[in-house]
């Protein structure tokens, strides 16, 4: 029985094939040089960043290219910024943000257009990324979370969803602001009713709706004076 | 020196990071050579494998590895105490043998360049089954067969408990009640999804991202089933994308994304889809617990009898608590209170915001309700007539309970007296009935032993540690609030740090026990930081003294529960809820109003009380009119495994009217500032307040969860 | 997902004569039904031609008063808020706004709608071994499993299935016209034929040839649609399926009796369901709750459930009366 056995696990357990480890060539050759060394294990470019307290890591270049697999050149317009990518057809807008461009403030929630966390604004309107392939949006301008702020300066809609305490644990709230920044353009806040009807495609788990309410109303006034 | 801040609405120091998606969370630590993992999962619920075919999915295109139980290195065991005694979690390995238990159990990854890949091939995999009828139902005779009626609940609670002679009691009560109530299997479905990074820094050391408020028991499984030295594993998790009791306790997928990243040499992303979150992720159980009360004819109760049948899955013997709350909310002489566990093919449940209670509360409070009724008293005053002045189960006083304010001060707010009493006597405009139902709510005020470090550095700032967590609950602000306050500082000074298991021990983010377990560590070891300036400094030193100073200065500290006090007294905390709701003809049913009042001791900091109460109320509405998970009874498999079809609350099912007040007193024997928990008291007792005001409304007692249009039309 | 080539059409024709090259391939509109299934594994094209830029995003007025032509393109919100649709034929509008959610509606075309698939859980989840509609002779997993979203009225032993859409159940009272281009040119398909009853071909959900592209759906003019109401009943206030809607659309003489009627029902049937029955037992009758209540009668009388869905024979029978309570008060 495995759980009995007293050495730690290693990479100590033969036949490759076995191992069911094939694919990348470089994978492999590290893995037989490992196997085939000492048994001490390689560490690779391990670049250890403490990812606590409140500081974030800095991001590293975007990966270009897709590893593997057929892919398809792309270009996307991105708060601003156009990326060239090569990517898998099957990569939604979502997870080109997310994996490829490191954008990842738009959030994978449901990735079935359930839930609203990936919401992110194409030409202006809201939809929700997930559903979406990438190659899909060339041309298209697209706005994500991180796209909103004037540099230093929060959007009114950001400052006023930490004003009013809009969100607790904090994943679906990219999604909610770029919801709401759409709904006030769409002229869907006239009243409360219709906020929390034109808002009902962001799902806050936390529970935070009456304070996005409020984040809303607060911000309408302050864009609208 | 600085106002205080607590009792100050203060803004969320994490405020600007989450409006802006610069908080990191698990799935989104950019790591070297990163490669995805996507779980293999059993399509049956009771059998056991007998052909795993990864030929299609290993020749698919950027596959780089699987991992089954042909290449498993083999997990040792988990920490004993983590599954012995009804602990929440699994007791077995994954992947130790070929028995399936449940559908969705894991059967192995598939790790491939991108997620793309990964998904696809995943789906390229063959299994062979041979497969067995599943146990799906409480009520199916041969789950009765697997039945056991465990003593404590997780080593803790008595679950079988008997005070005075309730048979004899109910033969000669006034008034009875003998009711059923049952609440389906619910899952806590936090927005963001299980998601583990791991990588093996060194043959030796292991490093994790992962979503998880058991920092430090998570290390310490890694730690034992890797047969690796604590401080050898590192795990990292400085925001989570909410919890309500999952992303605790050992799932597998940390061991088998750990094994991957091993057995490939490169860091492994696992992140659940949604409808792993349903099988994967453990989930509330079932509940069917019968009430017999029993009441003489002045409404004062005589005997209470709370029979709970639950279940756990088949590798794990977590019991649901239903009748804890039901031992002693009420004086009465003669109670009952029994669990009963059966098995069944379903995903290992755990605890869901308010474990027990939730379930157990609304069907007391609804009994209460129904008796109240039945005695042809208004249901608060018949919470008054019965009222428990100590606790009988403990048979000790409580340490504070100003419960009979909640319920006095949320009846006047509400306006409780335009209720008329009748069932389906009123009506609103549009035709809809309308109905007012109350309850209370009540959560134990536990504590738990936590460190912190304090830290002064040259440029005035000081850093504050503790490898505790961010759920959404406010532990960056409350905690930063405390060290604020402690030395004196404005709230900018303070770098409160967590999310590391690097730092100071802090419990299990759950219980509601996070402020009162690591607030007393942060304020001790800030104070004994001061101490240490003013002992080398005479005062709080100025900007220059402090740029000349040789190294910062550190303190630590650890609290831990005063246990002659926790011995004395009972803890908990309090509230009194009422709600209005309006059904209409489809039997949709809309909650319009809803006030709460409680009682937990001091506020730290109201703003984010009352959001998180407000989030629990949500989730109560939620809870009852919503919620619930539906396996197909023929294969065990979820049918509504997605957002689409298991309801939670939209923005359009808020309430429009809140009103959420405390009555904010501290509580003399909660250590430092006398703060009691919130996290989940919001949502016991308003699931009973919801399913009492349709029966106001309608005259129709749904016992039932969820109260949907069919069970009223 | 499952691989598969992608590629951009601008022009109906190349569209058309892209998709019959590909057997196994699918257009891809909006996105929000299929990519969806895909991620699911229920649907698995090897190809997938994005219509996103054809020239069908048009809403126009067709001559002579004949009605308006809504292009296959347009999108879900555009259709819901147009000028024309709200004053003209305000239950469509009603009913795409009652359908998911505002980022959803943003995404979604006419087009795509029309071919939304069901939601039965039997058929979304491949792990489940018996649907005849995702793998025809696998047997029916909900007629003896979870049915509560299932069919009461037009369903077969080998499906209950229901049809998704708020926007098709306004579309069928509406008589609509969808207009199509295959190899062989174009063809009208009258909106009562678009969609199938499951019978013992459940795996085929409409009349659309694979070859063929919806271009356009036509909204015959019907003066008195401009008093039309979608009604939708669902588990929680907002973003959810129906349980049971009615999209309906009365006409009165001067007498106050009900000329003309059009009823149509959403979540009981594996198409948006013409309420035929219903209209024959208005006419001529005045708009009361006795006419309404026995309209519903006699709709309903058909009706069959299940273990866990038969409320909604009672309930779709009150959300006749109520839809058609509401008309009546605007008469």
């Amino acid at each position: 029985m495995a759980d009995e056995s007293e050495t730690p696990l290693g990479p100590d357990c033969g036949d490759l094939d076995e191992l069911l480890i094939f694919g990348n060539p470089e994978t492999r050759r590290q893995f037989i040089k490992q196997v085939a060394g000492t048994g001490v294990a390689i560490t690779i470019g391990v670049n250890f960043v403490s990812g606590s307290g409140l500081t974030t890591e800095q991001p590293v270049a975007a990966s270009p290219t897709t590893p593997g697999g057929d892919s398809v050149k792309t270009k996307l317009k991105i708060n601003g910024k156009e990326y060239a990518l090569d990517v898998d057809p099957r990569t939604t807008l979502l997870d080109a943000l997310r994996e490829r461009l490191h954008l990842t403030g738009s959030k994978k929630g449901c990735d079935h257009g359930q839930c609203g966390a990936c919401t992110v604004l194409v030409n202006g309107r809201r939809v929700n990324s997930c559903l979406t392939l990438a190659v899909m949006h060339e041309g298209d301008e697209i706005t994500t979370i991180e796209g909103l702020a004037n540099g230093e300066e929060l959007h009114p809609m950001q400052a006023a969803f930490i004003e009013h305490d809009g969100f607790q644990c904090g994943y679906c709230t990219p999604g909610q602001i770029c919801s709401a920044v759409a709904l006030l353009k769409e002229n869907h806040a006239k009243s409360d009713d219709e906020i929390r009807e034109w808002m009902s495609g962001n799902i806050c788990r936390c529970g935070a709706y009456p304070n996005i309410l409020a984040a809303i109303k607060g911000a309408k006034t302050k864009t609208s004076t | 020196m600085n106002t205080p801040t607590v009792g100050k609405p203060l803004t969320r120091v994490d405020g600007r990071l989450k409006v802006t998606g610069a908080a990191t969370y698990a799935a989104e630590f950019q790591r070297p050579q990163l490669a995805y993992g996507t779980l293999i999962q059993s399509a049956i619920a009771n059998g056991h494998v007998v052909k795993l075919d990864t030929s299609a999915a290993k020749s698919a295109p950027g596959v780089v590895a699987i991992l089954t139980r042909e290449n498993t290195p083999g997990f040792k065991p988990y920490p004993d105490d983590l599954t012995k005694k009804g602990a929440p979690g699994e007791n077995r390995m994954p992947l130790q043998d070929d028995e399936v238990h449940y559908a969705g159990q894991h059967l192995g990854v598939v790790v491939a360049e991108t997620f793309e890949q990964a998904t696809y091939a995943a789906s390229l995999v063959r299994v062979t089954y041979q497969a067995q009828s599943p146990i799906i139902d409480l009520p199916d005779q041969r789950a009765a067969n697997t039945a056991t009626t465990p003593e404590k609940f997780i080593g803790r609670e008595d679950l079988q408990v008997k005070r005075g002679d309730a048979d004899g009691a109910l033969a000669g009560a006034a008034h009875k009640i003998d009711a059923t109530y049952s609440t389906p299997v619910e899952n806590h479905n936090p927005i963001e999804t299980y998601s583990t990074t791991a990588e093996w820094e060194a043959a030796d050391r292991l490093l994790v991202h992962e979503c998880t408020r058991g920092i430090k028991q998570l290390q310490r499984i890694l730690a034992a089933c890797f047969g690796l030295p604590v401080e050898h594993i590192r795990i990292i998790c400085p925001f989570i994308g909410g919890a309500f009791g999952s992303k605790g306790f050992q799932w597998s997928q940390t061991l088998l994304a750990a094994a991957a990243a091993r057995l490939l040499q490169r860091p492994v992303k696992l992140t659940f889809s949604r409808s792993q979150m349903f099988d994967s992720a453990g989930q509330r159980a079932q509940t069917e617990q019968h009430f017999t009360v029993g009441a003489d004819k002045n409404g004062k109760l005589v005997a209470l009898r709370h029979a709970t049948t639950t279940h756990s899955s088949p590798i794990s013997e977590y019991t649901e608590p239903c009748g804890n709350m039901s031992r002693m909310l009420y004086s009465c002489p003669n109670v009952d209170v029994t669990h009963r566990l059966v098995k069944l093919n379903l995903t290992s449940p755990c605890p869901m915001r308010a474990p027990g209670e939730c379930p157990g509360v609304f069907a007391l409070e609804c009994a209460m309700d129904e008796i109240a009724h039945e005695t042809g008293i208004d249901p608060v005053e018949f919470r008054l007539r019965n009222y428990a002045d100590r606790d009988e189960h403990q048979n000790r006083p409580w340490s504070m309970k100003n419960l009979r304010e909640c319920y006095e001060r949320g009846a006047d707010k509400f306006g409780w007296s335009k209720r008329n009493q009748k069932p389906a006597s009123m009506r609103g405009r549009d035709g809809s009935q309308i109905g007012f139902g109350m309850a209370t709510a009540i959560y134990p005020a536990a504590q738990q032993k936590a460190g912190a470090t304090a830290t002064l550095n040259q440029d005035g700032t000081v850093v504050v540690r503790s490898a505790t967590h961010e759920i959404g609950t406010g532990t960056y602000t409350a905690m930063s609030q405390f060290a604020a306050d402690t030395l004196g500082l404005p709230v900018e000074k303070i770098r409160f740090e967590l999310g590391d298991s690097a730092f100071p021990v802090a419990p299990n983010n759950g219980g509601s026990w996070l402020t009162a377990s690591v607030g007393p560590a942060v304020i001790g070891a800030c104070g004994e930081l001061k101490k240490k300036v003013l002992d080398q400094f005479g005062h709080w030193p100025n900007e220059r003294e402090l740029s000349s100073l040789s190294a910062p200065i550190r303190s630590e500290f650890t609290s831990e529960p005063n246990k002659e006090e926790r011995g004395k007294f009972s803890f908990f905390s309090y509230g009194a809820i009422f709600v209005e709701v309006h059904v209409d003809i489809f039997g949709q049913t809309r909650v319009k109003r809803a006030t709460g009042v409680y009682d937990v001791g001091r506020m730290i900091n109201p703003k984010l009380a009352r959001s998180q109460i407000m989030g629990g109320l949500l989730f109560a509405i939620s809870t009852a009119l919503f919620e619930a998970t539906i396996p197909d009874q023929a294969t065990g498999r979820v049918v509504n495994s997605n957002l689409a079809e298991y309801h939670v609350a939209v923005h359009a099912d808020a309430p429009p009217e809140f009103d959420i007040d405390f009555i904010d007193k501290p509580d003399p024997h909660m250590p430092d500032l006398g703060a009691r928990g919130i996290g989940e008291i919001g949502i016991t007792g308003a699931p009973a307040a919801v399913a009492n005001a349709i029966f106001h409304a309608t005259g129709k007692r749904v016992r039932n969860l969820p109260i949907t249009p069919d069970k009223l039309i | 997902m499952n691989p598969f080539t992608y590629s951009r059409v601008v022009d109906p024709n190349e569209a058309v004569t892209g998709i019959a090259a590909k057997p196994q391939g699918k257009f891809l509109g909006g996105g929000t039904n299929l990519i969806d299934l895909m991620k699911m594994g229920v649907e698995t094209p090897d190809a997938l031609i994005d219509i996103n830029r054809l020239p069908l995003a048009q809403i126009e007025e067709l001559p002579d008063n004949k009605g308006v032509r809504v292009g296959a393109m347009v999108r879900n919100s555009d259709l819901a808020e147009h000028a024309l649709i709200r004053s003209r034929y305000p239950v469509l509008s009603e009913a795409l706004l009652s359908g998911a959610s505002p980022q959803l509606r943003n995404m979604a075309t006419v087009g795509g709608n029309l071919l939304q698939r069901t939601r039965c859980y039997y058929f979304y989840d491949p792990a489940f071994p018996a649907c005849n509609k995702r793998n025809p002779g696998s047997s029916c997993g909900a007629i003896d499993g979870y049915n509560r979203i299932h069919a009461i009225l037009g369903q077969s032993e080998q499906c209950i299935a229901t049809h998704p859409s708020d926007m098709c159940v306004a579309l069928a009272a509406l008589d609509a016209i969808v207009r199509v281009r295959g190899p062989k040119g174009e063809r009208e398909i009258p909106f009562a034929d678009f969609h199938r009853l499951p019978g013992n071909t459940p795996q085929r959900d409409t009349n659309l040839e694979h070859d063929e592209l919806i271009e356009y759906v036509d909204l015959p003019a019907i003066p008195f649609a401009s008093r039309s109401h979608y009604l939708k009943v669902r588990d929680r206030a907002s973003y959810a399926f129906a349980l049971v809607s009615v999209a309906a659309a009365l006409d009165f003489d001067s007498s106050k009796k009900i000329k003309a009627a059009r009823i149509a029902l959403g979540g009981v049937a594996h198409k948006p369901w013409r309420a035929n029955a219903a209209e024959k037992k208005l006419i001529g009758q005045p708009a009361d709750e006795k006419t309404f209540r026995a309209a519903g009668e006699a709709e309903l009388a058909a009706a069959k459930g299940y273990k866990h869905n038969s409320f909604k024979i009672e309930l779709a029978k009150r959300a006749i009366v109520r839809a058609l309570t509401t008309l009546g008060g605007m008469a």
